[in-house]
């Protein structure tokens, strides 16, 4: 259990740092403001306590902002997001799976459901932090299309990242 | 309390969510100059709205406060116009040429109220007793004769108008002597009909109507009105003449209160040889 809880502040930490460090400083367009340190609280175990999730969300989301000058813009979305998951999972697996307690990655669960579990999410965070940005509900329209492009990109990055280091874990 | 408590227990990953969102959303106001900015504006933009709204609709429930204000005001306003103001000399005219002993002075009035429509019309004037106005004076207009003073006050005086059942003078027609009666039975304001001529005077139409110098009310040659129609049937011995008055009472305004400087000497008189009879 503390392995775990070490090693999901460990990818935290790589994730962030990529997020602040490289991803931050790309500047490829405004479509693509991608958030990839999201995929640490999405790979919390599923059976992790709401109040875990969404305390996780603010911290992780606080930190990010103070690392790229956003203030309280990624602690909100990634409080709304803790929240937002525990339901999606609540609603879309069933109790038995659940009480499994593993961490929603590719080796654990079907594809099909982890990527649309990754876009759901993802889109979601992203369009409230667009949304967030602009503060306004002028360019509403504008601001989903860059929600849009830009969570797609951060779902295949996320799916791409988990290919790569995501292992079969039961234990949580 | 339990319950409540049971509730907090229930509901507090939505409480925790809760405050920690507003904690972000706090850090979002104070940290970032655009979204203050933002929000200032807005809450400022809904602030004056619903101010405003709210003044719109609490401004109906004074109306009436308002109103009463208003009045007030008003009435002050009223007060200081000169239409509120009337003449409190009682100028009398007189005669002051000395060859003339003075028989008939003349107070001017007001008509302030003024009936047409009814059986027994009265007018009420605004001059009384303490302009010199009593009972039994003869009331005229600048067009012609308006009626009889029955009751006066000390600043008002009521007359009986022509349009008076129990309005009697004696006419005087031009050209022939005074006699008959003037009535009036009712109907047009602008009519009044003459009994008690007979046949054998002659009577024209158009023939001006006059005050007659036999009555101790009115001046001689008061203007009453001009013949308008003159019938007669077999069965009867007097002329039935339909009279056009000369005076507009529905128009009536200014008029001349009558004071016969003789009548009390006149009256004394009369008096005196009932009393020897």
């Amino acid at each position: 259990m503390t392995i775990n809880i070490i090693r999901h502040i460990f990818s935290f930490l790589l994730l962030g740092s990529f997020q602040v460090f490289i991803l931050n400083n790309l500047d490829i367009s405004s479509y693509f403001n991608i958030q990839i340190f999201i995929m640490f609280l999405l790979l919390l175990p599923i059976n992790t306590e709401i109040w875990l999730c969404i305390t996780a969300g603010f911290i992780s989301g606080g930190i990010i902002d103070g690392l790229s000058n956003t203030y309280g813009i990624h602690a909100f979305c990634g409080t709304a997001l803790g929240y937002f998951r525990f339901f999606y999972i609540k609603y879309s697996l069933d109790k038995e799976e659940i009480e499994r307690g593993m961490s929603p990655n590719l080796r654990n669960i079907s594809f099909v459901w982890h990527v649309i579990y990754i876009l759901i999410c993802s889109l979601f965070y992203h369009w409230l932090m667009y949304v967030l940005e602009a503060f306004q509900f002028k360019g509403l329209l504008l601001n989903s299309i860059k929600a849009f492009t830009s969570g797609v990109s951060a779902t295949i990055l996320i799916i791409v990242t988990g290919f790569i280091f995501s292992r079969k874990t039961t234990n949580v | 309390m339990r319950n409540f408590f049971l509730f907090i227990q229930k509901y507090s990953h939505f409480f925790l969510f809760i405050i920690l969102e507003s904690v972000a959303f706090y850090i979002i106001y104070s940290f970032n100059i655009y979204h203050h900015a933002v929000i200032l504006n807005t809450s400022n933009d809904v602030n004056g709205n619903i101010i405003k709204q709210r003044a719109n609709v609490s401004k109906y429930f004074s109306l009436e406060y308002q109103n009463e204000i208003l009045q007030k005001e008003n009435n002050e306003l009223r007060k200081k116009i000169l239409e509120s103001y009337y003449i409190d000399k009682g100028d009398t005219i007189t005669n002051t040429d000395t060859s003339f002993r003075q028989k008939f002075t003349y107070i001017p009035g007001i008509v302030i109220q003024n009936t047409t429509d009814k059986n027994d019309n009265y007018i009420t004037i605004d001059k009384g007793t303490r302009h010199g106005v009593r009972k039994n004076m003869g009331v005229i207009c600048p067009e012609g004769i308006v009626g009889i003073i029955v009751v006066a006050s000390e600043n008002f005086s009521i007359a009986m108008s022509v349009l008076n059942s129990k309005f009697k003078t004696t006419p005087k027609l031009a050209g022939n002597s005074s006699i008959g009666r003037v009535t009036w039975k009712g109907g047009s304001p602008f009519y009044i009909n003459i009994e008690g001529i007979n046949k054998y005077n002659t009577i024209k139409k158009g023939e001006k109507v006059k005050t007659s110098p036999y009555s101790t009310i009115f001046p001689e040659n008061v203007m009453i009105g001009k013949v308008t129609e003159v019938k007669s049937s077999v069965s009867d011995a007097f002329f039935q003449i339909k009279v056009k008055l000369s005076t507009n009472f529905t128009m009536l305004r200014s008029v001349y209160i009558i004071n016969n400087l003789q009548k009390n000497e006149i009256e004394e008189l009369e008096n005196s040889l009932k009393n020897d009879d």
